[in-house]
């Protein structure tokens, strides 16, 4: 499976557009990581703790994409966005979108 | 008793053999009775490894490996330390609790029993989200990223 954040595949023609896919998901950490969160917030750096949130909740975004996008028989998507919202206070919300496509 | 040669190759090669046999050995190697292929694929494969020089940790992987550890050591004193506390608090304050419910007899009855039955519930809402979550973990295929 093909994702690029550009609205065509270099090299590849896009013979039929599938349509929207997207994948979504909302992750917590547990309150012992919020508790040191906190805490490096008091004294700067790397929030490790929240990064690691935001890597995992990136990837099953990503997973839940491909997922959709396989059952459509895809072979690319394009014009890839992430985007982030506020639903809860220390939870990551991340949503992926794109277009699925068929290639020759 | 028939002997397999080709298994004293690295007997051979490592000087095991007493002298009768180291001659039988080389004579049966001559022969072909042991491969002469897998003679010397092993003696390469010595060579090789004996070539082999382990490097120095460095210094500076070593200041890490020990940050880290102490770092670990600090939190886990840290956790063991809250945990204590928070544990010591949580049990004193349910029982404070239970010790309203039970004998504060201003209070009409319904209004203790609501109170104890949303505590109830509270307490098993959280074990059942807990034990989804420990069951969850296991199978997180998201545990291992970092960033």
């Amino acid at each position: 499976m093909i994702l690029v954040t550009t609205n065509d595949v270099a090299g590849r023609e896009i013979t039929e557009v599938l349509g929207l896919v997207r994948g979504s998901t909302i992750r917590a950490r547990h309150i012992g990581r919020d508790i040191l969160a906190r805490m490096r917030g008091i004294v700067g750096g790397e929030v490790s703790e929240y990064t690691k949130l935001m890597g995992e909740s990136r990837e099953q975004a990503l997973d839940r994409l491909v997922q959709e996008a396989r059952e459509l028989g895809a072979d690319a998507v394009v014009g890839l966005r992430f985007t982030t919202s506020e639903v809860m206070d220390s939870a990551a919300e991340i949503l992926v979108y794109g277009t699925a496509v068929k290639l020759r | 008793m028939s002997r397999d040669w080709n298994e004293l190759i690295s007997a051979y090669l490592d000087g095991e053999l007493d002298p009768a046999e180291r001659e039988e050995f080389e004579q049966r190697l001559e022969s072909g009775d042991v491969s002469r292929t897998e003679f010397e694929e092993m003696k390469a494969m010595r060579g090789l490894t004996g070539s082999v020089q382990l490097r120095a940790f460095p210094d500076h992987e070593w200041d890490r490996y020990w940050a880290k550890t102490y770092n670990r050591m600090e939190r886990n004193l840290g956790w063991i330390f809250l945990s204590l506390g928070a544990i010591v608090l949580v049990s004193a304050g349910l029982y404070e609790l239970l010790r309203e419910l039970v004998l504060d007899g201003a209070s009409p009855w319904w209004l203790r029993a609501a109170t104890g039955s949303a505590a109830l519930g509270m307490g098993v809402l959280f074990v059942s989200v807990l034990r989804e979550r420990l069951f969850v973990r296991k199978t997180d295929p998201y545990r291992g990223i970092e960033r």
